[in-house]
């Protein structure tokens, strides 16, 4: 009887009904969307900005992220890599080991970072390799060999094919020189990076900077950062014969993101929440109204011997049909609008030139999650629903003559 | 005979101080078992407070109301609501009925409410509506039945779960006199044929003048009553 009634009632204002159901399926198609947009797009930048050079995971010595001395190596590095490739998440893993060092054209000298990469990991951890626009990446086996940030080798004055020479500080204060061959540029479009980064075979690295068989950090890749991140404990395991080493995700390695992305999400929980009030009190408004225009008519079935309680159900299910229709509703438009974008992407013109120097497209894609789905639904159906019950707190103190005086 | 009603110096007081309204003063009356009595009296000579009184929607600023054994005055909100739903029928001027529900399904809300099953409830819904001459019109929902006809419904319903007393305020006063006087006659035929105890509160000369007993008020009291011979 309750549900019959409720169900009817809806239809007496078939306007109303319609526009508050559509009042809320709005709001929750934008929020589905909202959220599908704005963690795709969290997504994109976590994995562009990871996959240019930090890769997925990194293992390193204890301290070595906050302070990357020399001394801070990892022993046997292949031995390591070997044990780790067998985690099924894990698609690439390799060394790198890190330097300071000052490179020299026969006229002009430029510090740079000089990174010792393993020919036949790095296509696999970095977009570094990809980014050459001259000249190419190592091959396997390679010696005597580096490759410069565009920009660096401009400041140079060094072409493809130029010698270079690199003087730097190896372990214990030995002194690190060598005579490298130049045989690509990179361009990342990160300023800092091609006009500071050096790339040379790991194993030329170790002997150039005394350290035989060490790496400080080993560069880990799979389906996405995300996927990484929920397997460092599974990655740390298998180390346990290392208790100095740590696995980093990379809200470690990067932290500039993380923070990006709390303080975005702080501002965009500010949009939701005044979306969710606006949308909140134009219902609130709707459904008093409703139980109100009815107030002789509850008086009447008062008189009757309908108790104010079962009254106030009636009223609750036509606010929770309301709900029901207007959250799924919502909930399978946004999932369209989102799961269509997913596919295509949304491309933003004015933006790509901005992303590119981040390593994005200029498209973001929308993820579907099962957190991005039903957030909004969530909320929003509390939300009103808390709000309906006020509408139903007036019902119970209604007395059935003072109710049936009124017009 | 059953005594169905008994008010002994009923009386209610709104307002309070200097500006108390004295609806219903002292008011002491005895209603038996098949009686069918017009409450009439001026506009604002409490006729409507003293029906709502024993229907149990208003309780008395002192006196005692007893309705079919239960001290309505002494009884809690909750229980007030069980009486009404059990005891007392209900015919007011207007918005009786449900508007989202049919003839038929206003006439089952009562005996839905008290719980009865829907085989039971709906057969005796369409005997009743057949009753008071409604047949072929229970699918209708009260918009598309006239002023008279929607009376004829709350009658049927407040008829079909046989309760103690039906209690009428002005139930004819939204009618033509013609259909007026057929409502009229429907209610005495269903009180002499079933022996069902009206009260029926009203100001039309026409309807007192159907009723067997005849009590008028004046100020909030009782100032005739009197009884035809049959
Ligand atoms: N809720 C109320 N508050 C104050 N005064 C009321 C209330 N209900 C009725 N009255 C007053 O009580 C008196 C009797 O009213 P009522 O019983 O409605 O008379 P009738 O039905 O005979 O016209 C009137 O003077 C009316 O104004
Ligand atoms: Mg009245």
């Amino acid at each position: 009887m309750i549900f019959a009634l409720a169900r009817r009632n809806l239809w007496r204002q078939p306007r109303r009904t319609i526009l508050s159901t559509l009042a809320i399926a709005l709001t929750t198609t934008l929020m589905v969307f909202m959220l599908s947009f704005q963690f795709g797009g969290y997504l994109g930048m976590i994995e562009s900005s990871m996959a240019l050079f930090d890769g997925h995971l990194q293992i390193q010595v204890k301290g070595y992220k906050k302070d990357p001395s020399i001394r801070k190596t990892i022993d046997n590095p292949n031995n390591l890599l070997s044990k780790i490739i067998q985690n099924p998440k894990v698609k690439h893993a390799g060394g790198r080991a890190n330097g300071f060092g000052l490179l020299s054209s026969p006229t002009r000298s430029f510090g740079a970072m000089i990174i010792g990469v393993q020919p036949e990991h790095e296509p696999g951890l970095s977009t570094v390799p990809k980014k050459i626009v001259e000249g190419r990446f190592f091959s396997q086996g390679a010696d005597n060999e580096i490759i410069l940030g565009q920009r660096l080798a401009q400041n140079l004055g060094l072409k493809v094919g130029d010698a270079v020479t690199l003087l730097g500080t190896g372990l214990n204060g030995s002194m690190a020189v060598d005579s490298l061959q130049i045989i690509g540029l990179f361009k990342s479009g990160i300023p800092e990076i091609d006009r500071r980064f050096a790339e040379m075979p790991l194993t030329r690295f170790q002997e150039t900077f005394s350290i035989p068989d060490q790496a400080h950090s080993i560069v880990l890749s799979g389906a996405s950062a995300i996927a990484l991140q929920e397997e460092k404990e599974n990655i740390l395991a298998l180390l346990d014969s290392d208790s100095n080493l740590v696995v980093l995700d990379w809200t470690e390695l990067q932290p500039p993101i993380l923070q990006a992305i709390l303080l975005d999400m702080s501002s965009a929980l500010l949009i939701y929440v005044v979306l969710i009030i606006v949308v909140t009190f134009s219902l609130l408004n709707s459904l008093l109204m409703s139980v109100l225009e009815r107030t002789r008519e509850f008086g009447m079935l008062m008189a009757l011997g309908m108790k104010p309680a079962i009254l106030g159900k009636v009223v609750w299910v036509e606010t929770l049909m309301l709900i029901l229709f207007g959250v799924l509703t919502g909930l399978l438009f946004g999932y369209a609008i989102s799961e269509y974008y997913h596919q295509t992407g949304i491309y933003f013109e004015a933006m790509e030139e901005m992303m590119a120097e981040f390593g994005m497209s200029g498209s973001i894609y929308p993820i579907i999650h099962p957190f991005t789905l039903f957030a909004g639904p969530l909320f929003i159906s509390l939300s009103i629903a808390l709000a309906g019950l006020y509408p139903i707190l007036r019902i119970r103190r209604l007395e059935p003559v003072m109710a049936m005086r009124k017009i | 005979m059953t005594t169905i009603v008994h008010c002994n110096a009923a009386t209610k007081t709104y307002g309070q101080d200097e500006v108390e309204v004295h609806a219903v003063q002292a008011v002491t009356v005895e209603v038996t078992k098949g009686e069918f009595v017009s409450l009439s009296g001026p506009s604002g000579s409490g006729k409507t407070t003293l029906l709502n009184l024993i229907g149990g929607l208003d309780r008395p600023t002192s006196g005692e109301i007893t309705v079919d054994g239960s001290r309505v005055d002494q009884m809690k909100k909750a229980d007030l609501a069980e009486l009404r739903l059990h005891k007392i029928g209900f015919v007011f001027q207007a918005y009786n009925l449900i508007p989202v529900l049919s003839a038929l399904e206003n006439i089952e809300f009562i005996m839905q409410l008290q719980g009865i099953s829907p085989d039971i409830r709906r057969k005796q819904a369409l005997s009743i509506l057949n009753e008071v001459g409604l047949e072929g019109l229970g699918d209708r929902r009260p918009a598309e039945l006239s002023g008279g006809q929607q009376q004829r419904v709350a009658v049927a319903r407040a008829i079909v779960s046989e309760p103690a007393i039906i209690l009428a305020d002005e139930p004819t006063a939204n009618l033509d006199s013609a259909t007026a006087e057929e409502l009229l006659n429907l209610m005495e035929s269903l009180n002499r044929n079933k022996q069902i105890t009206f009260i029926v509160a009203t100001h039309d000369q026409r309807v007192i003048d159907l009723t067997r007993r005849r009590i008028r008020m004046v100020d909030g009291r009782i100032d005739t009553d009197v009884t035809e011979a049959d």
